[in-house]
């Protein structure tokens, strides 16, 4: 790591504009939240404080858990087996169970509530071959949380498959050495040295789960989320949507202080300098069939299901006459959206981190802080509060593209940040002085030296923002000008009032074009790790 | 002395590679054997076999009388009593000195451990560190942690796996001192592997170089030393060079003159037949005189604090010689021509030249 050795005194002006403008655009959701509260009557806090809200902050905490609990006990054992042991295919598997994350939300809800939901097609075929009429609703919590915790244990599986690739295998050898079997290794040593990245993991998908919206909204299970909306779409008064704002963001923010407690007590660094032998895989004996049959399961569950279900909805409305054409201008508009905020996104992240890694001020841990918005304000809120600032301080701007764009940015941007940090972090600023005494002028050095260094950096960021854009609902729903839809705002009105046959084409899409960025993301990734 | 390690004809290959070959050692309660070779030779493949932390192709591995390894039985490393200090010391991050100790000591009531960590703690002189996390640590008191964690539960043998590697040099050599008194000190047999020979010599009873997955040499370090018994050891563990030479009626002719010799090979008619030998040459072998005829040229001259390293070179074949040179009156400097004058009337060892 490279922190700031060689200070400049103050950086270029043009560094500092961009992220202070950064920084008053991230600033934006926490100050209409504050001035919408402060400006609140106190009937909005008798509403508030009734049983109805309450009930739906503790609907949302518990589909919270269940969630978290449930990737963590898919992800964790999943991981575990895929790295450490002699699973044939191991990379295959690897790539299988990670491309749920190209499937959204409320694309997953969908396909799930029309194949296991009332008049669905398990219930169509149950009741062909055995007379089965009735199913247990799929809808509400049970539904939200098979949905959101398929779709999201990939991102704990690729953490947690990265730091236990990482644990020094030296470290079990030395507890084997010292008498404790495996399965007491694994508890002592193994488990202590994963507690950051489990935390890390299961804070990501616990904010992640408070701030859906597509998969409860579709599962017609009320939570913070989609009761904000609600309240958007019906009243005037919008201090109640406020204090509810403020609750999903209080809790996301206890969330990461607890989780920095934690990491602030545990020490995990890797002690001493030497190499470690590569670790032993051990051999899956007569586990081996099991293990297929559950990696089989989950794979099935997770992306053979959802696939074969749009796959299915597709070609049904095909032949009943869907049209298909309307697809290209979604499309066009998603890409449209998509790239621009890569693009824009990954620019203001590495000014930003930039700024953070080498000039030392004062101000930077909150700087920092500030820019996480995107990590703890859904994107229902990050709307609605643009929306406000669009409609009362540049009206110019709201109704337009500019407007969903800043949204997708302060969405996006934590993501960005963490990226453009860790490249940033990794260009030793000797070489920059060294490319610089050998070269004459600094854009050489820039061209020649620093972004072909960056490269696989910069392409990891650019694809996570494009991955997160593609998929992005609520903001789009609510800023997006009339008549602008996107795939995701097309699947999601379709499904919302079950014409699921119509939502399954530009559903696929989304599918498809969100899996080039992935590849490019697993190659980057594997690029990194070979460095 | 009882015999605490028999390793019996030990083979182990990786897919195509043969890492260890028909190696055959023993080592006797409260020795310290020191295996010398360079890396990739199987040294920490070997440790790994004896630890159980690899399992053998072929042979037999017995530890005090018992047979832990052999083709099928495979006794799990922990259960063989077997202490063992990596390369990068291993200590787990996340507990603190005193638990990183006790770690090993599961089958004690809490006094019991308390009082053996104090103990080992004692005799690694760590007991103000008790506290402290691993990562709050120097290079050098880390590897003591390491080894008092490694002597805690009282192993039948200690494998030290480069120890010193790590360390800086003004730590290391502080630390060999240290760390072959804690040996001592504690009684346990060891076995320390190492590509330094310094290290090597510094600190063991017994001294084996291993050469691609074998063990040539066995002895005590001053004989290896002595002795080497052909070049691969003599280059591992001597700073040393090989001219070209011949035998004849009893007589060894180099281009350096003619010298009385030793061989090192058990078929001694090498002495009467007329024979292409290399002769080894040691830095203390010869003196290095001024002479503008002469046939040698010094290339460089190292200044190492109580004598200089001179490199000089053949004129006519282009061969490299170094020599200690202590002569402070000396005539000659880089780029003078030097002749080689023997030092002393030692004979030189030979080595066929197949």
């Amino acid at each position: 790591m490279y922190l700031a050795t060689s200070f400049k005194k103050l950086p270029p002006i043009y560094i500092s504009s961009i992220v202070f403008i950064t920084i008053t655009i991230m600033l934006l959701p926490f100050i209409y939240l504050f001035l919408r509260v402060y400006d609140a009557n106190f009937e909005v806090f008798d509403i508030f404080f009734s049983i109805s809200y309450l009930y739906i902050i503790l609907r949302s905490l518990l589909l919270m858990i269940l969630v978290s609990l449930i990737t963590l006990l898919l992800a964790l054992p999943l991981a575990w087996i895929n790295v450490r042991t002699l699973l044939p295919f191991s990379n295959v598997w690897a790539v299988l169970l990670s491309l749920p994350l190209v499937i959204p939300t409320y694309v997953g809800a969908y396909i799930y509530s029309s194949i296991l939901g009332p008049k669905g097609v398990l219930q169509d075929v149950l009741s062909f071959f055995f007379g089965i009429d009735t199913l247990p609703d799929i809808h509400g919590l049970l539904g939200a949380t098979l949905v959101l915790s398929l779709l999201s244990f990939p991102y704990l599986f690729l953490i947690l498959k990265s730091s236990i690739s990482n644990i020094d295998s030296t470290l079990i050898e030395s507890s084997r050495l010292l008498g404790y079997g495996q399965f007491k290794t694994f508890l002592k040593i193994i488990l202590p040295q994963l507690k950051p990245s489990v935390i890390a993991g299961t804070l990501f998908v616990s904010l992640y789960t408070l701030s859906d919206f597509g998969a409860v909204s579709l599962m017609r299970y009320n939570t913070l989320t989609w009761a904000i909306y609600q309240q958007y779409q019906s009243i005037i008064d919008r201090s109640i949507i406020s204090l509810i704002s403020l609750v999903l963001v209080l809790i996301a923010i206890l969330i990461i202080f607890i989780e920095s407690r934690f990491r602030n007590k545990s020490r995990y660094y890797k002690i001493g300098t030497g190499t470690s032998p590569k670790f032993k895989k051990t051999d899956l004996g007569i586990w081996k069939i099991p293990v297929f049959i559950i990696l089989g399961s989950v794979v099935f569950l997770s992306l053979i299901l959802p696939l074969g279900g749009l796959l299915y909805w597709l070609i049904r409305g095909l032949f009943s006459g869907e049209e298909l054409l309307f697809v290209w201008k979604l499309i066009y508009n998603s890409l449209f959206i998509s790239i621009l905020t890569s693009i824009f996104t990954v620019f203001l992240s590495i000014c930003m981190a930039i700024f953070l890694v080498r000039y030392n001020f004062i101000l930077n841990r909150y700087m920092e802080i500030i820019s996480l918005a995107g990590y703890v304000l859904p994107g229902v809120i990050v709307a609605i509060s643009l929306v406000y600032f669009g409609i009362n301080f540049v009206g110019v701007i709201y109704q337009t593209k500019t407007l969903l764009i800043i949204a997708c940015i302060i969405l996006a941007f934590p993501v960005a940040l963490g990226n453009s940090k860790a490249v940033i972090l990794q260009i030793n600023p000797e070489i920059e002085d060294s490319a610089k005494l050998l070269s004459k002028n600094f854009l050489s050095v820039i061209i020649f030296i620093l972004i072909p260094m960056m490269k696989s950096g910069l392409i990891m960021s650019l694809s996570l923002v494009f991955l997160l854009t593609m998929k992005e609902l609520p903001a789009t729903l609510i800023l997006g000008p009339l008549g602008f839809e996107t795939l995701a705002t097309s699947i999601w009105s379709s499904a919302s009032e079950a014409y699921f046959a119509r939502a399954a084409a530009p559903a696929l899409s989304i599918v498809i074009l969100s899996l080039f960025p992935l590849i490019l993301l697993m190659k980057a990734e594997d690029k990194a790790e070979m460095i | 002395m009882s015999l605490v390690l028999n390793c019996m004809n030990l083979s182990k290959s990786f897919g195509k590679y043969n890492v260890i070959n028909n190696l055959d050692f023993q080592l006797f309660s409260g020795q310290i054997l020191s295996i010398l070779g360079s890396s990739g030779c199987g040294k920490t493949t070997l440790l790994r076999l004896i630890s159980g932390l690899e399992e053998l192709d072929n042979g037999e591995i017995y530890i005090n009388d018992k047979l832990v390894s052999k083709t099928g039985v495979h006794e799990r490393p922990e259960k063989r009593n077997i202490g063992m200090v990596f390369q990068n010391y291993s200590l787990f991050p996340h507990m603190n000195v005193f638990n990183n100790i006790a770690f090993g000591l599961k089958n004690l009531d809490k006094n019991d451990k308390e009082n053996r960590v104090n103990e080992v703690l004692e005799i690694t002189r760590l007991g103000d560190f008790a506290n402290r996390y691993p990562q709050e640590l120097s290079g050098g008191q880390q590897q003591r942690v390491a080894i008092a964690r490694t002597l805690a539960p009282r192993p039948t043998i200690m494998l030290l796996d480069e120890p010193f590697s790590n360390l800086d040099a003004f730590t290391r050599s502080a630390m060999l001192t240290d760390i072959q008194k804690i040996i001592r000190d504690s009684k346990v047999s060891t076995i320390l592997v190492t590509h330094d020979r310094e290290e090597a010599f510094a600190t063991s009873d017994y001294l084996a170089i291993m050469v691609n997955g074998n063990i040539e040499q066995f002895d005590k370090p001053d004989r290896v030393v002595k002795y080497p018994i052909n070049q691969d050891v003599a280059s591992l563990v001597l700073n040393c060079g090989f001219v070209e030479g011949t035998i004849k009626n009893g007589v060894l002719t180099t281009i350096l003159g003619n010298f009385s010799f030793k061989t090192m090979e058990l078929n001694n008619n090498i002495e009467n037949d007329k024979k292409d030998v290399n002769v080894l040459i040691r830095p203390e072998d010869f003196n290095i005189a001024y002479d503008p005829n002469g046939n040698f040229k010094v290339l460089s001259i190292e200044f190492r604090g109580m004598y200089s390293m001179v490199q000089v070179q053949s004129i006519n074949h282009g061969f490299e010689l170094k020599f200690i040179n202590n002569d402070k009156d000396k005539l000659w400097t880089i780029g003078s021509n030097v002749n080689l004058i023997k030092a002393n009337t030692n004979p030189l060892i030979v080595y066929s030249r197949n």
